[in-house]
């Protein structure tokens, strides 16, 4: 079973550690995302249609709304992740180097010795319990490393990713904003695919075209938020907050939520950490 | 990709000197600034200068600091004499080591605890408040390229380099004068000259996307390669010493967009090397090395590097670098000026970890660095 040792939400957007024995399900993030093996056997990650390998050597970036999925290679011995989840706007205010959707040059980070004492101090800051300060200071120097190192020139892979174009399509634009109103209602993409004036595989296709991924990914994605948002902010039952999200038990909102996180809901809320300062 | 800010506000002309100094004392209410030099005894006069130019009833406090690098011990000695005359702010006046000295002591007599908490590889950033003392910049030498820039570089006590990095440790206002400069040697001309061309040419090449940074350094670029050579053999050539302050003031205004592998060993072997170590003559023997190994990443860049030294498009930028730092008489070889084998192992691992290195255009690690070094000695 696959568990949270600490997660710390902050103006920097989330961090957490997490001891992971299972592969996940394909999902994107909002956020600029960095995942740096700890400790434990080596695992890999598919980040739109290539694999790279998870291990002490080698971490990986994930621009917002790139499609990834985490896959676990041992599933005897859990591997221990220190997984950052950064807000392009705090990123671009704190550095003054940022793309403004926090895009990485590319996806594999060599993990230098300063970028392997980096995550190691996030981890431990985590789990000490150390001033916020810290870790939001130790975050912001880690992904700057890898952000910049992203778009550094190497032999064996110099071309760098490029930016994908706003979305154009009205009516794929008008979806999203559908999708984001009823995320707390039970959602049937068919609908919204009708409601923005598109048949079903026109909607699919103009969709992956448009924002990248599938619209399912991205309803997911907004259902996890919402989750993170409600299990970390109020007190409301795991249960209902599954129920507003569309889910028809606890049961399938817990794996749906393992899924895509990796963690059960109940353990996310048991271990988040608040930190008040940027 | 970058969020493009130039707010220091800067006086640039000859013999402005003293009707900026008493404005901008005044504008920032500053009774009892401390004046930090690195001058040394050999250019008393420019101190002087600056000395009468303070106007009454300003009564200034100056502390002269070494001439190669800012360090720990520096800060400490400085940061007491400035509460102890109880000063309200800050003079930077020289090169590079007045420039981090005094946004080092101006960080430490505003925030408590030890000062590498602060430092940036320490994840200090967000830890330096808006609570520093003002610091007023005046360059006597065209080269520094820290006038403008919120960055101090400072030796610890245990031998670290480490940089300080806020944009609240900028300095306020800048002072540049060009004939603060004509006194200055042709050999430190020279070094400081190419350490304006270095900042100027690896802002120019490094991975952010800046535009207004690209053509200020372009155009400093340009200003140094047409100028450097006339302000070393004639140092009273008031022409030459203002492009040159130009480029310079360029080469800092550049340096938001990230330096590159030459400074990145360059800082390494100050911290290593038992000696002082000229930074610019430092960066003159390492830029055609860096550029040589940079060459596959940079591309189109270098050929417009290229027409700004009047090169044909197969000509090679290293080459031309070597011969304009043959004509100016500074050394070929690190070996020439006190860097020997040994500090090279541990300059290759600093080089790596620094700063400057995050945004060469290659990846580069310390094994990269290493193989520079060696044949740069």
């Amino acid at each position: 079973m696959s568990t949270a040792l600490a997660v710390h939400h902050g103006p920097f957007g989330r961090v957490a550690l997490y001891n992971l024995d299972r592969s996940l399900a394909l999902h994107a993030h909002r956020e600029g995302h960095l995942i740096f093996h700890i400790q434990g056997p080596a695992a890999s990650i598919r980040i739109d249609e290539d694999i790279y390998p998870l291990s002490g050597g080698q971490a990986v970036a994930i621009s917002p709304w790139q499609p990834h999925n985490y896959m676990s290679l041992d599933h005897d011995e859990p591997s221990l992740f220190l997984t950052l989840y950064i807000k392009p706007f705090w990123f671009l205010e704190a550095s003054r180097q940022a793309n403004a959707a926090l895009r990485f040059g590319r996806s594999p980070i060599d993990v230098t010795e300063q970028i392997c004492r980096l995550s190691l101090q996030v981890s431990s800051a985590m789990l000490e319990d150390a001033d916020d300060s810290f870790v939001a200071g130790y975050l912001y120097e880690l992904t700057q490393a890898c952000f910049d190192q992203s778009w550094q020139w190497v032999a064996e892979g110099a071309t760098f990713t490029r930016c994908a174009p706003p979305v154009r399509d009205f009516r794929v634009r008008n979806s999203v904003k559908l999708m984001q109103h009823r995320v707390s209602e039970r959602i049937v993409l068919d609908e919204i695919a009708k409601d923005s004036g598109l048949s079903r595989p026109h909607f699919y296709k103009l969709f992956r075209q448009q924002v990248g991924i599938t619209p399912n990914i991205y309803l997911n994605t907004l259902r996890m938020e919402s989750a993170l948002q409600r299990l970390t902010t109020s007190h409301d039952a795991v249960t209902d907050i599954g129920l507003d999200l569309g889910f028809s038990s606890q049961a399938s909102f817990t794996r749906f939520f393992i899924a895509n996180a990796g963690i059960a809901p109940s353990d996310y809320r048991r271990v988040v950490h608040f930190a008040g300062v940027a | 990709m970058s969020l493009i800010s130039y707010v220091t506000k800067i006086h640039f002309a000859e013999n402005v000197l003293e009707d900026a100094l008493e404005a901008e004392l005044e504008r920032l209410g500053l009774c009892r600034p401390m004046i930090v030099s690195d001058n040394g005894t050999s250019r008393r006069n420019v101190l002087d200068r600056l000395l009468a130019a303070v106007p009454r009833p300003v009564s200034p406090t100056v502390y002269e600091s070494g001439c190669c690098r800012a360090t720990e011990e520096a800060c400490a000695e400085a940061a007491n004499l400035y509460l102890d005359c109880e000063a309200d702010g800050l003079i930077a006046f020289g090169g590079a080591a007045a420039f981090n000295l005094t946004k080092a002591v101006a960080l430490r007599v505003s925030h408590d605890g030890a000062l590498r908490n602060y430092a940036g590889m320490e994840g200090g950033r967000p830890r330096i408040l808006d609570v520093i003392p003002p610091m007023i910049a005046i360059p006597t030498i065209a080269g520094s390229c820290a006038e403008t820039v919120g960055i101090a570089v400072v030796s610890l006590r245990d031998g670290s380099n480490v940089s300080f990095v806020s944009q609240f440790l900028t300095p306020r206002v800048v002072i540049c004068d060009p004939t603060l400069t004509l006194d200055l040697p042709a050999g430190d001309t020279a070094a400081a000259g190419m350490d304006a061309l270095t900042h100027c040419l690896e802002t120019y090449i490094s991975t952010a996307y800046n535009p207004p940074a690209d053509g200020i350094a372009r155009d400093g670029l340009r200003r140094a390669i047409a100028h450097l050579e006339r302000a070393v053999a004639d140092g009273g050539d008031l022409g030459a010493r203002r492009e040159m302050m130009a480029a310079a003031l360029n080469g800092a205004l550049a340096n938001q967009k990230g330096l590159g592998g030459v400074h990145a060993m360059s800082h390494a072997l100050s911290g290593v090397v038992s000696g002082a170590l000229d930074h610019g003559a430092t960066n003159a023997v390492l830029l055609p090395l860096v550029l040589e190994f940079n060459a596959p990443a940079v591309a189109d860049r270098y050929d417009d590097i290229k027409r700004e030294f009047r090169l044909p498009a197969r000509a090679s930028l290293a080459d031309a670098i070597m011969r304009l730092r043959e004509r100016i008489a500074l050394p070929a070889r690190l070996g020439d000026i006190g860097v020997v084998v040994g500090d090279l192992p541990r300059a290759a691992t600093l080089a790596a970890a620094d700063y400057a290195n995050r945004t060469n255009p290659r990846h580069a690690g310390a094994h990269d660095y290493l193989s520079m070094l060696q044949a740069a000695l």
